[in-house]
């Protein structure tokens, strides 16, 4: 019962603040924030009392029920997409200047609804939580967007739309095959992990599964919807795309794809694997040439992301371990660079790297700032990122050398891209003036640039969280890999 | 005919009293709010004699007509539509229109009539007689307006191509009687089937696929629904094929094994025909009329799939499926065009209807905005609609029969639909331009479409209330 106010909840305050917003301009805010925090301490202290479920009926012709499963993985991404969320609210906290109010009820919807994503046990429920967050992050692009928001707005859209119903068709079919098998349909993931799928069968439905979140991800062929979605988005929109949405791709190849069809994803790692390494070289230098602030971070996303696919694929308990700490790491690093680049275009009403320029001598903090975050983006030893390319490379390499060997050149390529991104828009003769950062801007920060390290010293929290789900998965493993 | 048989007979017989009051009325005192009354009530109350005693078995009423419940199911969603039509002709009309009012009620109750009996057919006779009934009365509903010269056009479009499916379906029934010497529905197809039975059942298909607007029979659909008041659309888009497709898919669940092979590839063939041509062709509409009229040939074509499915498998989760689905478009449909029509007035020369006359109407009437959003969201399938349930319903038996192409076209067309279903969102949200008046008052109206909206919500995100009871709703005994 308590586990789906979890979901309840955000719509509630979400509908407060913006009701309220029309009475009170301002108070939105304050309600909003206030609810997350509060939310996020409830979420710890479900987490406290270790993992919990529930399952109600809901339709029972296709035997579909509303079934949550909370556990350390869902703790863990939960936890992120809350704090995530403070930080969109914390740092969209001026920026928003047309209706306030319904600002707020899209943002806490698509924390409902990602939230939903992470805690669903049931196919059809996840599916329903899948297209759902969908909405409210579409409408967040095309409202309060910039210039080339419709069009961005639309290709998210329909990308994610269009490959999810490949997912809805793997669902169904699933669950047809389910009850051919036992003679009761089932939506159930626990019931469904039961079946053996013949390899064909589970070759196929593993791709309509994989196509759905190899999208999300994004990888490389299907990235393309991203740079323009992560552009055009308000701050607060690309905080929560880059930091929690992509992430929903890779919590799905972990629970869904690896866990149901472990034969056919053994097959087809190779080019799983392949196609990471792509994404990651393809996001390093794509990210390089860029002049966009955003654009340059969206693709680096590309790249970061494809250590995780590599990872997931590559199925050994050390790869796995780096790819939940790259999700953790990235999903900080990435939104803290969002934010950055959302005060700058605040200030100076430009993402253009050519516009910026010798920075450091006028906002001195925020430079360091953003140094810092440079730095853990291109995995400096000692901050999270760091511990996430290590692992995954350190474990990968024991499945697919050469690919591993590939991936590696890019941390030198985001080197150079990150490198380039500090030294274009910081350094350099003084080009504009802007304010440095103010009270607000210097906590939220400060408690980002402490998240990296602490995660980055203190691994093992995160590790410690998602053991069960990753001990599971190395137990489906040795079966199939003696 | 014995009392029992009047007895269920009782809706139909209300709305005919109905239709006799309200002539009544137009020749003692002209009033619109009297004739809107007499038929609101007329219609509440045929809907709760459906209710009361709502069909469990099939029970024959003389040789023409029978009660049954797939029959009763439809009859509610007529009855639904009816209300809706006849709750925004109100205000769409204004108080001192140039034109009279009391026609249109009776006219509407003509057609409600004749759709309510067409789903209770078992005859040829009542067949003809019920779908011309419906045609004809709903002919005039489309040209309510003398003054705008494409509602005319198109009525007369209508007219024509109506008469010539008609006179189709009545050679179809002809080479059906001919060669089987029956005019009973259940009796006429006979197996085996001679090539005169055949031609006789394809040529009464097409006729009634005219109706269902769909391809190749469907280039009337855009200029008529474009022509008429929107409130006339409303009633073609529902009324009619919701009607339409009840004997459809009785005629389709009476096919004789030995022609099952060929129905299966005729049918597929026009249903993926519709779903690519009707979603293909509504893409870069400007008139939010045409557009529903292609996203009706579309969504023809995926019920058209269930109708498929119907001759390979297990009966009762397709009757199912096609409820649910021609619920959830009917749903979405009246929500849309009541949108349309509370902004728009019959005495004009044009309804509101262009796609940037409707430009931030989010920002002016967030509630009608809200309404039509959800409801471009259930055509489009997204979940927390029944649009969505009613797409999980179809997929699930084009899987199950695994109909791969039939499962492909309608994952292309729903890929096409989304885009231009979210090109009309995406306008409603854009920063608002001119000003838009809408009804005022018309509070029964409104609280009406918001109660059909909040099901259409309610029926999406707890579709075991309805999906759950479905079967015996449907099914006999």
């Amino acid at each position: 019962m308590a586990l789906s106010f979890l979901i309840w909840l955000p719509l509630l305050f979400g509908i407060c603040a913006w009701l309220s917003e029309k009475k009170y301009s301002g108070l939105g805010n304050w309600i909003t924030l206030i609810s997350l925090i509060g939310l996020l301490i409830f979420t710890l202290y479900l987490g406290n009392s270790g993992s919990s479920s529930l399952s109600w009926q809901w339709f029972a012709r296709f035997n579909i029920h509303f079934a949550l499963l909370f556990d350390g993985l869902s703790l863990l991404l939960i936890s992120l997409t809350i704090a995530l969320a403070i930080l969109a609210v914390l740092v969209s906290w001026n920026d928003i200047e047309k209706h306030r109010g319904f600002f707020h009820f899209n943002l806490m919807f698509s924390v409902a609804g990602i939230i939903g994503v992470f805690l669903a046990a049931d196919l059809f429920l996840f599916f329903l939580f899948w297209e759902v967050m969908l909405l409210p992050m579409t409408a967040l692009i095309l409202i309060w967007g910039h210039e080339g928001r419709r069009y961005a707005a639309f290709k998210f859209f329909i990308f994610t739309q269009v490959s999810s119903l490949l997912m809805l068709i793997a669902i169904i079919a699933l669950a047809l095959y389910h009850q051919n098998q036992t003679g009761q349909l089932s939506f159930n993931l626990g019931e469904l992990q039961q079946l053996v799928i013949p390899d064909t069968m589970q070759f196929w439905l593993m791709l309509g599964f994989f196509i759905a979140f190899a999208v999300k991800l994004p990888m490389v062929p299907f990235h393309s919807w991203l740079p323009d979605a992560h552009t055009q988005a308000p701050t607060a929109g690309s905080v929560l795309l880059a930091g929690i949405l992509l992430k929903t791709g890779a919590y799905g190849l972990i629970r869904i794809v690896l866990p149901l069809f472990p034969s056919a994803t053994m097959e087809f790692a190779p080019v799983a694997v392949t196609l990471g390494v792509v994404s990651i070289i393809y996001g390093a230098l794509m990210a390089y040439s860029q002049t966009d602030f955003k654009r340059l971070v969206a693709y680096s996303s590309i790249s970061h992301m494809g250590f995780v696919l590599l990872a997931l694929f590559s199925w050994n308990e050390v790869a796995l371990q780096g790819a939940i700490l790259t999700i953790v790491a990235h999903g900080i690093s990435s939104a803290a660079l969002f934010s950055m680049a959302g005060m700058i275009q605040h200030r100076i009403h430009s993402r253009e790297l050519g516009n910026m320029g010798g920075m450091w001598k006028s906002a001195p903090k925020m430079a360091t700032v953003t140094l810092i975050f440079v730095m853990a983006g291109i995995g400096m030893p000692g901050m999270a990122n760091f511990n996430g390319e290590l692992f995954t490379l350190l474990g990968s390499y024991q499945q697919f050398p050469v690919q591993t060997i590939v991936a590696s050149l890019g941390i030198i390529g985001s080197a150079i891209y990150g490198l380039h991104l500090f030294q274009r828009a910081f350094q350099g003769p003084p080009n504009v003036d802007v304010v440095d950062l103010h009270m607000r801007e210097l906590v939220f920060t400060s408690i980002l640039v402490a998240a990296l390290i602490y995660f980055g010293l203190q691994p093992h929290i995160v590790l410690e969280l998602s053991s069960d789900t990753i001990g599971s998965l190395m137990q489906t493993a040795r079966e199939l890999r003696p | 005919m014995s009392i029992q048989e009047l007895w269920l007979l009782l809706p139909v017989l209300i709305i005919s009293a109905g239709i006799l009051a309200l002539m009544l009325q137009a020749s003692w005192k002209r009033s619109c709010y009297l004739a809107q009354g007499i038929c609101l009530v007329t219609l509440f109350l045929a809907l709760a004699a459906l209710i009361n005693n709502y069909p469990t078995d099939l029970k024959t009423i003389t040789i023409l007509f029978e009660y049954e419940p797939i029959g009763g199911f439809f009859s509610l969603l007529l009855l639904m539509v009816g209300i809706s039509v006849a709750l925004l002709q109100g205000p769409y009309m204004g108080a001192n229109s140039k034109e009279v009012a009391e026609e249109f009620y009776l006219l509407l109750l003509l057609s409600c009539l004749g759709a309510m009996l067409l789903v209770m057919s078992r005859h040829i006779g009542s067949v003809i007689l019920s779908i011309e009934l419906m045609s004809l009365s709903m002919l005039a509903i489309l040209a309510y307006n003398r003054e705008r010269k494409l509602a005319l056009e198109g009525a007369m479009k209508y007219l024509l191509l109506s008469g010539a499916a008609t006179s189709v379906l009545l050679m179809g029934f002809a080479l059906l009687y001919a060669s089987s010497g029956q005019m009973m529905l259940v009796d006429m197809l006979q197996s085996p089937m001679g090539l005169m039975a055949k031609s006789g059942f394809v040529l009464v298909l097409a006729g009634l696929a005219f109706k269902l607007s769909l391809v190749p029979l469907h280039f009337w659909t855009p200029d008529v629904y474009q022509g008429a008041p929107v409130n006339s659309t409303l009633l073609l888009t529902t009324l009619s094929k919701a009607a339409v497709f009840a004997l459809f898919i009785k005629l389709i669940l009476l096919v004789p094994t030995d022609f099952e092979a060929d129905m299966v590839r005729m049918l597929s063939w026009m249903a993926i025909a519709s779903m690519l041509l009707g979603n293909w062709l509504a893409l870069q509409q400007q008139s939010l009329k045409r557009l529903m009229a292609y996203s009706a040939i579309a969504h023809m074509g995926y019920v058209l799939v269930a109708g498929v499915i119907a001759m390979g498998i297990d009966h009762s989760l397709v009757l199912e499926g096609v409820s649910y689905y021609l619920l959830a478009y009917l749903v979405a449909s009246i929500l849309i065009f009541a949108v349309l029509t509370l902004l728009s007035r019959l005495d004009d020369q044009q309804d509101l209807e262009e796609l940037p006359q409707l430009q931030g109407l989010f920002w002016q009437h967030p509630w009608l905005a809200t309404i039509m959003t959800i409801a471009f969201l259930s055509l489009a399938g997204m979940p927390i609609t029944i649009g969505f349930i009613g797409k999980f319903y179809l997929l699930t038996l084009a899987v199950k029969l695994s109909a791969w192409w039939l499962v492909t076209t309608m994952l292309v067309g729903s890929a096409v639909g989304l885009y231009y279903y979210l090109r009309v969102i995406f306008t409603l949200f854009a920063p608002a331009k001119s000003d838009m008046p809408q009804a005022q008052a018309a509070y029964l109206s409104k609280i009406w479409i918001g109660l059909i909206a909040a099901s259409l919500l309610l029926l999406g995100i707890l579709p075991g209330l309805l999906g759950d009871q479905l079967r015996s709703i449907l099914s006999i005994g």
